[in-house]
């Protein structure tokens, strides 16, 4: 019996070592009264309590000394310093009811139009974590391609990109060939309030960043259909206009358009990242299939390493059954069902969709988080951190490149592998 | 022991010598891209090489080299390593201080360098 509770004792407490970050060189202990602990040098008090500090070796294991020290018939108990994270929580009234993705607890998301609703505590972004580092992606320029902006609404305006003079709304119409891009559809808007919508503004909801300058580019119309010139030239506004990120949730299926997969070269030779959806199904038809084994979807699909693609999870960090993927084609997944966001009907107006046009932003706002954060990364020093600095999810290890949900904390938090390694023999 | 014994010994140990083998080394310079990541160019910051004779080697017993960040805006971008002769296989992963602990890259894919002999 003894054995049975040693045994179960190591496992909980290994397992609590996977997950806990704690100081290192450094462990808190309890004497015993009356005792002391002179075989330590390095010892200080820990004020307002009779606990103590003890320095060790910076490269000797925290958890080896605890167990070390445990066992010394003076001390009462031993520990880790534990590290603690201040969690950021935006004030606006829809986050805590609405807003799973960013913050799972798991709510029942009112007006949900997909399953799994509530789904699974902690089935999000980590969102308020990575808040504890950095809400601000003002430095950052997104793209929105889409069906326009309600540049206007409460929760955007804030957040729209400065055009200046020469674009006083914020970006450009291609599909009507005007100055104002005001969304007609809604899509565009709500995408934008996924990666933007103003944080702890008392309003509505909030986006993954709290601040950042949303380029509102009009290339799909009412009907939500755009054409290879509107898009093209929506591209080239961005990169005329020093866009670090283009939000495309939009797709062409089948064809290689090779118009548009030439200027998506030309944004990847001006830096920038193009964070794409992997569709809905064909023709969005809402049945998710393989789009490496069956008809491809662009921009998701080219092969340009400037372009991340991103299929949808829901609630229950599920692949969304309308959620195309792919193992070569479709890099990581994001929160994308029952999305509550802005929406053009009016200025205070939000609205809840499903798609992996949802998923996309959450991306995107992730994306301008770590590159807010590390302003010195290029674009694919950002696609890393998104990729590979998400979190593991096995059921997205055959269907998709990374296998991994997006997560904002540890994408703010990811060092990226060195590159260009060479080595030559000098003597 | 002969004469001729002897200054044969002498011909084969000066012939090892000049051909690197039987334990000679060689001097290596090993560099790489800066990482742009802030926490690697910054106090507690830096990479770790990691090298190997064996091929897909396990860095966890592999030798390895320390270059951390000493000032300045990035941390040293080369090093030189003295290596017996033979091939090499060579890996680098960068790391920082991240919310008060270490945190290290994944590695990258391994080079081969030789080093004579």
């Amino acid at each position: 019996m003894l054995n049975k509770l040693v045994f179960i004792s190591t496992l909980l407490f290994a397992t609590n070592s996977l997950f806990a970050e704690y100081v290192p060189g450094e462990v808190i202990v309890k004497l015993k009264s009356s005792s002391s602990i002179s075989a330590y040098a390095n010892v200080s008090e820990i004020a307002g309590s009779d606990l103590k500090v003890i320095k060790i070796d910076k490269d000797k294991d925290v958890m080896e000394a605890v167990q070390e020290l445990a066992q010394n018939p003076d001390v009462e108990y031993a520990q880790p310093n534990y590290i603690y994270h201040i969690s950021v929580v935006p004030n606006d009234p829809y986050f805590a009811p609405k807003l799973w993705g960013l913050k799972n607890t798991p709510q029942n998301v009112p007006g949900a139009t997909y399953a799994n609703n509530p789904g699974n505590l902690g089935d999000d972004i980590d969102a308020e974590d990575a808040w504890g580092i950095i809400t601000d992606c003002s430095s950052i320029i997104v793209a929105v391609i889409d069906t326009g902006v309600r540049y206007t609404h409460e929760d955007l305006s804030a957040n729209m990109w400065n055009g200046g003079v020469s674009y006083p709304h914020h970006g450009w119409n291609y599909h009507d060939s005007s100055n104002d891009p005001i969304d007609d559809n809604g899509h565009g808007s709500h995408v934008s309030g996924i990666i933007g919508a103003q944080g702890n503004n008392s309003k509505g909801v909030t986006g993954v960043c709290w601040r950042v300058n949303i380029m509102a580019l009009k290339a799909f119309g009412s009907d939500g259909t755009g054409s290879t010139t509107t898009i093209i030239s929506s591209i080239d506004f961005a990169i005329n206009n020093g866009a670090n990120i283009i939000n495309a949730s939009f797709n062409l299926y089948g064809s290689v358009d090779a118009a548009l997969s030439t200027k998506i070269t030309d944004a990847q030779k001006a830096g920038i990242l193009i964070v794409a959806a992997a569709g809905n199904g064909y023709l969005n038809d809402g049945s998710a299939y393989d789009v490496d084994a069956g008809t491809k979807t662009y921009p998701c699909c080219y092969t340009q390493d400037n372009v991340l693609c991103v299929t949808a999870l829901d609630q229950k960090f599920q692949r969304a059954t309308f959620a195309n993927y792919g193992a070569t084609s479709v890099d990581v997944a994001a929160p994308g069902t029952n999305v509550w966001s802005a929406w053009n009907t009016n200025d205070s107006f939000y609205k809840i969709e499903s798609g992996t046009s949802m998923a996309t932003p959450y991306a995107v706002g992730v994306a301008a988080l770590v590159w807010a954060n590390n302003p010195g990364y290029t674009y694919l020093d950002v696609k890393n951190a998104v990729m590979y600095g998400g979190a593991v999810v096995t059921s997205l290890a055959d269907t998709t490149v990374s296998g991994k949900v997006i997560n904002a904390y540890n994408a703010v938090n990811y060092i990226n592998v060195p590159r260009g390694l060479t080595a030559v023999v000098s003597q | 022991m002969s004469k001729f014994f002897r200054i044969s010994m002498f011909l084969v140990a000066v012939l090892l010598f000049s051909c690197g083998g039987g334990g000679g080394s060689k001097q290596v310079t090993v560099s790489w891209s800066a990482n742009k990541d802030k926490v690697v160019n910054m106090t507690g910051g830096g990479y770790t090489l990691y090298y190997s004779q064996q091929s897909s080697f396990d860095i966890n017993s592999a030798s390895k080299t320390d270059v951390s960040y000493v000032s300045g805006s990035t941390a040293p971008i080369s090093t030189k390593l003295v290596l017996a002769g033979g091939v090499w296989f060579i890996r680098i992963a960068a790391y920082g201080i991240v919310n008060g602990i270490k945190k290290t890259s994944d590695p990258s894919e391994q080079i081969a360098v030789n080093a004579g002999g």
